[in-house]
């Protein structure tokens, strides 16, 4: 491969000076000042996330109060880090439902946040949520539980585990 | 039997031969030819009501069903036209108008025939605007059965299965058009000894195990071809495990053996025993209670005291439940120590029988000698309790081929009620003095004789019987017990001593495999050194210094030989005991070590499989099915 030369910039004086390119950028700052903000005070401010946005997958409960999931287990073949695991437990009153998942473990130390678990989903009882930050000094308290993945995150203060 | 025509006929451009009068929907399965069908099962035969089979013949004005059309020579048969197509189509549509959507969470889905015939030729909108009909679900109807009247599709396998081969009509078809559904009559429960191969049969999720029952997903699992240890018919089972887990057992087919079926006793029988009750390591007596040691510095510690006093006298009982290569392992066990001698647990006389029909010409070929048979006679037993899938085929031939079936027992049993006659024999001596003049009378072809009666009766009225059978060209088989006695009487040599030898002579030490009868106990109590391997705890006997780990036959791999002489290939299903401490592993190292051989399971085999007529010569030869009926082909759209 031939062996390509850059040419060097050709400074005059006042380039050599960095005071106009000084003022420009200055210029730049300083009408900033007078334009709408765009950052937030995070976490006091949040941002609203479009609808379709993909965070965490939470689980969905119901208008019953059941949990909607029916432990198929659907997403758990179809997660490509294998990130979940469930066991299937019966519910109590078979004439209301007749499956449940006895356990529900997402590893979000795993989860790629692909959204293929809710794609894969029959009964719509994972989605994915809005939230995407969360903090933790330990990989095994990021082993989000059925509990857990239950609660509705935007409304949770902090996810700190 | 005269031989069936052969025949030149086309499958979707593929000319194939075949018997005239073989169904076509058969054929079909039989090359492969994927033609969904729901109401026809090769095991319980032609129905057709579903509808589902159809296909194109040329020349035929309509579309005809698979199942019940047979085969004539030159026929042109197109499965995958475009008329088959939309009539397929629209008989699905039909099916699953009022089918509820339970995919996710039934039993069946990822192994159903209906999800994967709609996946294959289904459309996957609904066009119906109404509600669905809604019927009963989750009933228990049975020890181990629960029916999901929603998701039935009426295909009425289960009704026929039930009439015409388990012998009770427990389930029936109630009410007409949409309203219809299968019902219980009997008490609302299931009371055949079959009721497991309901959910087997069913082509949806609407009859399943209570067992099985939210378990697993079958794409979890892993199989393991294997057989059922419970008797010595020898089922071939596949076994289906998650993890390390064993779930659910379900029939390979196998027409020498099981056909299509098992017995509720073998298929649950997994579920039998807790891990906690049994023995799964060596235990050692100190003073009133049992240590847990590894099983090889038990056995080491075994041998260790045998050697040290040669004086003693060692008599070392095996288990039915042993494997071929097991025992040939123990009979050099008992060589290898002074003053040893191994015992089986079969009466002389059994064995004096077994050895008299070894040497006829008597000996029953099964199962070509009883399906081309007019008559049967079983003498001393109920097939229906002891080798329960055996009276499948027998209902099977009594209902095809009208067999002639008579029962000699002195219990009464289910088949009594299709047995054509049924002698109700108490008195076994005066039975055998009676039965001469019996089977002049009546002509049979077929005897089957339990080993449970064999005691009762001298050996020259069996040699009389020989001398019947050899006149009349009749084919005699024994029926065992235990569940590899077959296996132990072919390896029985003059080393080997009978159960009724062991009884009748003390000894200083005592090796027992399995639970203590009575006259055992007698011996273990009267001798210094007791050792005894058990499977469960509950099997253990007080007088026992060293307890080493029986394991079931789902634990156990080597071979089996059923009860008339086919070999067949155990595997090792259930992983409870760990590796080093199995029995027969342990025996088979400590073998090693001793004699240096280097004895493993397959040149056991091909030692014992030298000295016999019949056994393949190495384990690889061992001719094993792998066939399954389709619904546990799992889904492939994976």
């Amino acid at each position: 491969m031939a062996i390509k030369i850059a040419p060097r910039p050709n400074l005059k004086f006042w380039d050599y000076l960095y005071l106009p390119a000084i003022m420009r950028g200055l210029l730049i700052t300083f009408k900033h000042i007078f334009r709408r903000k765009v950052t937030l005070q995070f976490p006091e401010q949040r941002w609203i996330f479009p609808f379709r946005y993909r965070g965490y997958p939470e689980l969905i409960t119901a208008e019953n109060g059941i949990e909607k999931c029916v432990a198929c287990k659907l997403c758990e073949v179809v997660c490509p880090p294998d990130a979940i695991t469930i066991k299937i437990g019966e519910y109590a009153n078979v004439n209301v439902r007749e499956r449940v998942p006895a356990e529900f473990e997402i590893d979000m130390g795993r989860c790629i946040v692909c959204g293929m678990c809710e794609e894969a989903c029959p009964v719509d009882a994972i989605r994915m949520s809005n939230t995407h930050v969360m903090s933790s000094g330990s990989r095994d308290s990021i082993k989000f539980k059925k509990t857990l993945l239950l609660e509705d995150y935007s409304q949770m203060e902090t996810m700190r585990l | 039997m005269s031989e069936k025509k052969k025949i030149k006929i086309n499958i979707d451009d593929r000319e194939l031969t075949v018997n005239e009068g073989d169904s076509i929907l058969q054929v079909s399965i039989d090359q492969g030819i994927s033609v969904p069908h729901f109401c026809y099962h090769p095991g319980i035969g032609i129905d057709g009501n579903c509808r589902l089979c159809l296909v194109e013949v040329e020349g035929m004005p309509k579309l005809a069903t698979s199942c019940n059309l047979f085969a004539k020579d030159g026929m042109v048969v197109r499965t995958k036209s475009e008329p088959v197509e939309k009539a397929r189509n629209g008989v699905l549509e039909f099916f699953l108008l009022n089918h509820p959507l339970d995919c996710p969470f039934c039993d069946k889905g990822g192994e159903c025939p209906l999800q994967n015939f709609t996946y294959d030729s289904g459309q996957n909108t609904t066009r119906y605007a109404f509600e669905k009909n809604h019927k009963p679900k989750h009933e228990i109807i049975g020890d181990h059965i629960i029916l999901d009247k929603e998701r039935c599709v009426l295909c009425s396998r289960c009704v026929r299965f039930g009439r015409d081969l388990a012998g009770h009509e427990e389930l029936q078809i109630t009410a007409r058009g949409s309203k219809s559904e299968i019902f219980v009559p009997e008490e609302e429960k299931l009371s055949s000894k079959f009721t497991g191969n309901y959910a087997d049969i069913c082509p949806v999720g609407a009859l399943t195990t209570r067992e099985y029952r939210f378990k697993a997903r079958p794409w979890e699992l892993k199989t393991v071809n294997t057989l059922c240890g419970d008797c010595s018919l020898g089922c071939n089972v596949q076994a289906w495990k998650k993890d390390d887990q064993l779930l659910r057992l379900t029939p390979r087919v196998e027409s020498e053996v099981n056909e299509w079926w098992l017995c509720d006793k073998g298929r649950f029988g997994i579920h039998r025993h807790h891990k906690e009750a049994l023995v799964l390591t060596a235990l050692k007596r100190t003073n009133q209670s049992f240590d847990k040691v590894a099983t090889a510095s038990a056995l080491q510690e075994i041998i260790a005291t045998l050697r040290a006093n040669d004086s003693w006298k060692v008599g070392i009982m095996a288990h039915s439940s042993m494997t071929n290569e097991d025992i040939f392992i123990l009979k050099q066990l008992a060589n290898s120590i002074e003053g040893a001698s191994l015992f089986a647990p079969i009466s002389s006389n059994v064995h004096d029988i077994y050895k008299l029909l070894k040497t006829s010409d008597q000996e029953m070929n099964f199962p070509y000698d009883i399906e081309n048979a007019s008559s049967v006679m079983i003498i001393g037993e109920s097939i229906d309790d002891a080798h329960p899938v055996l009276s499948i085929r027998l209902r099977r031939l009594v209902r095809e081929k009208a067999l002639n079936l008579v029962i000699a027992n002195d219990q009464v049993s289910e088949l009594d009620s299709i047995a054509s006659e049924v002698v109700r024999a108490s008195k076994w001596p005066s039975f055998f003095n009676e039965l001469p003049e019996f089977l002049a009378k009546t002509p049979i072809q077929n005897i089957l004789i339990s080993d449970r009666i064999v005691s009762h009766v001298t050996q020259s009225d069996f040699l009389r019987l020989f001398d019947i059978a050899r006149n009349a060209s009749m084919k005699i088989g024994l029926l065992h017990s235990g569940s590899n006695d077959r296996g132990i009487l072919d390896q029985w040599d003059g080393s080997m001593g009978s159960s009724d030898d062991f009884y009748n002579s003390a000894f200083d030490a005592v090796l027992y495999f399995g639970p203590l009868t009575a006259q055992a106990e007698r011996r273990a109590k009267e001798s210094t050194f007791f050792v005894q391997g058990a499977l469960a705890l509950s099997d253990v006997n007080e007088y026992a210094q060293y307890v080493l780990p029986l394991e079931s036959s789902i634990e156990k791999s080597g071979t089996y030989t059923n009860h008339f002489g086919k070999v067949q290939t155990l595997r090792r299903a259930r992983k409870w005991i760990d590796k080093g401490l199995r029995i027969s592993e342990t025996l088979r190292t400590l073998l090693n070590n001793f004699d240096s051989q280097g004895v493993t399971n397959k040149t056991a085999y091909e030692k014992i499989a030298a000295a016999q007529k019949n056994y393949p010569a190495t384990m690889d030869d061992i001719p094993e099915s792998t066939k399954t009926y389709h619904h546990y082909e799992r889904a492939t759209w994976r």
